[in-house]
């Protein structure tokens, strides 16, 4: 029954994007308009029914036998719709869909030359995913015999409560930027490139990339939270996949502000909406065709070859749509002066692609050389630390100076006697940090920077309220585009301070035995097993103690499924502002009287996903505010 | 000077500067990575580079010999013999092993073959995918865990 459903909706959301191509091709908006939102309520009946599906555990659906199990408690068994491949695409195309609707709606009475080949490169990129829907990725097959019970979603996404946040935000990041690529496409072919379509674009981009700064804090948080290493970040190819769009899209929100104000960088900023869609679908496709085990087993994965055949059809069309359409773009600005904003955007451009590039390099390396030489190999976490901790820091350092040059010509005298309190206080927090017991360079210098930068910021805001007694509603966008930077800085402190001063250790207890890792004392009270209906938990309580102060207890547990040979742990942790106590259950004696913890002692872990928060607010105050005086932005 | 040689003179020096810095980067990038990459071997191709081997970090696949397997849980030192049917190296790791770890079991070790001919595991990683697959026949891992804890 479902399936059929399923099957129907998803044949119509394929055939109304089809037909919705050829109506926006010949000028018919208002039916077009109508199959965009006949196409979302396709998909959200299918999406839904899927949802009912896992939810009542039916078992004739492909994809419920394949992820489902009556014992998984009902949270879980909702969101395992984006548990593994065939609903991870369904959610991809209802996402798509609704983007398609609301940007179609949104925009119905604007952009009369634009919207038709906005709708066509939308429904072309939604008509992409239904098809791999309808045929490699089917959810809705019917199985027979209708099997009793399933094996359950894989037991790390079942793990913790993220999973139900991190994936949604993800697809809305990376879904996202479809609808400025379609912009980006219809401004080529078109020609137009007025003010608002920069206006329009970059809105609808800050969103998507606002989902995906989310999306990636939300990966990390979610990987320290589960995977009990102590951790959030491993430079691991799936990471990466989520980073490498960020990276270019966040070049492109700095130089479409010089377009805006300079009529400068019109070709260049077509390219990063192209570069950065791209990344997306490229993402996709590392993740999800099974490329990464193996080059050679994309090749049994149906679905690796649809999503190269895609990146291959979209990368041609945008490549000759700039190639022969790009030139009609002039940018008739030009640098005025080498200290200028312009050149700060432009410097900020050159280390975006730059760290984008290294990704990209490390990310493709071991399938380069597999191709080419048959061996093996991984990128080690090392390469991307020496090659991208540079290039991050100098981006800290220009958060601050970029904002504090003015556009067009900068005064080398001015420059200075604005930077005067900064550079005081940057000096006076590396002496701090310094005393504090932080020696090394690396990290004084992110401190250095910050301060500096975060500084400069802070001192503009103060003297703008002290004047005119508000900030963010005489510019929003400028002071909401502090407020992102200042969340960046929290990262950036946050992983400065965790990736260098982390204390571990591996510590075999007997129960009672007390052990001491400044500032905390743990204790190990009780070890027991605990059997839930979808997994057995073994659950060691341990009593800590913060400079012999009790502090309460942590249950660190192993849960072990019944589909999965391994166990997978639960680390605890306990989080205060300054550091972070995590405890991970590696091992029990099976008399339950002895176990050994894993214990980690880190700084600041709390300030990323904190700063995380900053960025969203950041956006949010600069995308959503309205600006009360008619001043240029930025 | 014309404008027009201005602009091309302009255009040179550019596509100079930009050469310059693409090559420096390429070198600096690639340099890096041939020295940061990883290779996975078997302990056979480990032991085919001789002296070569000794040093340099690798991933070493294969499976824990039957009945090698010292544990010592006071010390949290791990020994064992990593075998790949026709040599076996032998392995010392400082940290925990997962709690599933058993003999015949497939293992990655991420570490170094030292001089004194053991191979030291900064890291032991069970052989396991991203994607779930289901028990095989004869597998009841539902079975094992009840027994753990009494």
């Amino acid at each position: 029954m479902i399936n059929t459903i399923g099957n129907i909706c998803i044949f119509l959301a394929l055939a109304s994007s089809l037909a919705g191509m050829a109506f926006a091709y010949f000028g018919k908006m208002a039916v077009a308009r109508k199959l965009a939102y006949t196409n979302f309520f396709a998909m959200t009946v299918a999406g839904l029914g899927m949802m009912v599906a896992l939810l009542t555990n039916d078992f004739s659906v492909s994809y419920v036998a394949h992820v489902g199990a009556k014992e998984t408690p009902r949270f879980y068994a909702a969101i395992s719709l984006w548990s593994s491949l065939e609903g991870s695409i369904l959610l991809w195309g209802w996402v798509l869909s609704g983007y398609t609707a609301l940007c179609i709606y949104r925009n119905r009475n604007k952009f009369e030359n634009l919207m038709p080949w906005v709708c066509i490169s939308l429904f072309a990129i939604g008509a992409f995913f239904y098809l791999v829907l309808a045929i490699p990725a089917n959810p809705f097959q019917s199985v027979y015999p209708v099997p009793d019970n399933g094996p359950g979603p894989n037991p790390l996404l079942q793990n913790h409560w993220l999973m139900g946040l991190h994936p949604p935000m993800l697809y809305l990041g990376y879904v996202g930027m479809s609808v400025p690529f379609s912009f980006a496409i219809a401004s080529l072919v078109t020609g137009d490139l007025s003010n608002a379509w920069v206006s329009i674009t970059r809105r609808w981009f800050l969103i998507a990339w606002m989902f995906l700064s989310i999306a990636i804090v939300l990966g990390g948080w979610w990987s320290y939270a589960v995977l009990g290493w102590g951790g959030y970040w491993a430079w691991d190819p799936v990471e990466n996949a989520s980073f490498m769009p960020w990276l270019t899209g966040t070049a492109f929100l700095h130089s479409i502000m010089v377009e805006e104000r300079r009529q400068m960088l019109k070709i260049w900023n077509l390219v990063l909406i192209c570069m950065t869609f791209l990344l997306t679908l490229l993402g996709t496709f590392l993740t999800r065709s099974g490329v990464l085990d193996s080059v050679h087993s994309f090749t049994e994965s149906e679905i690796g070859l649809y999503f190269l055949f895609s990146i291959g059809i979209a990368l041609a069309i945008a490549t000759a749509l700039l190639i022969w359409k790009g030139p009609q773009f002039k940018s008739p600005g030009k640098l005025d002066h080498p200290l200028s904003r312009e050149t700060a955007f432009l410097i900020n451009n050159l280390l975006f692609v730059c760290f984008c590039f290294v990704v990209l390099l490390g990310t493709m390396y071991p399938l380069i050389v597999e191709a080419l030489r048959g061996v093996k190999v991984t990128v080690g976490a090392p390469f991307f630390n020496q090659m991208v901790v540079p290039l991050a820091l100098l981006i800290i350092l220009l958060m601050g100076v970029g904002v504090a040059l003015p556009w067009k010509k900068g005064d080398p005298k001015t420059l200075l006697k604005l930077l005067r309190w900064p550079v005081l206080l940057m000096a006076v927090a590396v002496v701090i940090a310094f005393i504090l017991g932080i020696k090394k360079p690396l990290v004084l210098i992110t401190v250095a920077f910050a301060t500096l930068s975060l500084s400069i910021m802070l001192i503009e805001m103060a003297t703008v309220f002290w004047r005119a007694k508000r900030v963010f509603s005489l510019n929003p966008r400028r002071y909401g585009g502090f407020v992102v930077h200042i969340g960046i800085i929290f990262v950036s402190i946050g992983v400065a301070l965790s990736g260098n001063y982390q204390k571990e250790n591996q510590v075999h207890l007997k129960l009672g035995d007390i052990f001491e890792m400044e500032p905390y004392q743990i204790k190990l009270d009780k070890l027991y097993g605990d059997p839930q209906p979808q997994r057995f938990e073994v659950i060691a309580k341990i009593e800590v103690f913060k400079n012999g102060r009790p502090l309460g207890y942590l249950n660190p547990k192993l849960n072990f499924y019944p589909n999965n040979r391994e166990p997978v742990g639960s680390p605890a942790v306990y989080s205060t502002v300054t550091g972070d106590l995590y405890l991970t259950l590696m091992a029990f004696e099976h008399n339950r009287l002895e176990a050994t913890i894993r214990t980690m002692v880190t700084p600041a872990v709390s300030w990323i996903w904190g700063g995380g928060g900053v960025i969203v607010l950041g956006v949010l105050i600069s995308a959503g505010m309205k600006k009360k005086e008619g001043e240029p932005p930025c | 000077m014309s404008d027009l040689k201005k602009q091309k003179k302009n255009w040179v020096s550019l596509g100079f500067a930009l050469a310059i810095i693409v090559g420096g980067l390429s070198y600096l990038i690639f340099g890096k990575l041939e020295k940061n990459i990883v290779y996975f071997v078997t302990p056979t191709e480990l032991l085919a580079k001789g002296d070569l081997a000794y040093d340099k970090p690798v991933r070493l696949g294969g499976t824990v010999k039957k009945g090698s397997i010292q544990w010592d849980a006071e010390r949290v030192s791990l020994k064992f013999l990593l075998s790949d049917g026709s040599k076996e190296i032998s392995i010392v790791s400082y940290e925990t092993p997962p709690q599933m770890f058993q003999e015949g079991m497939g293992v990655v070790v991420e570490g170094k073959l030292l001089k004194t001919s053991s191979f030291q595991a900064d890291r032991l990683m069970v052989k396991h995918s991203n994607e779930y697959h289901p028990p095989k026949e004869g597998e009841k891992p539902a079975i094992i865990y009840k027994e753990l804890v009494p």
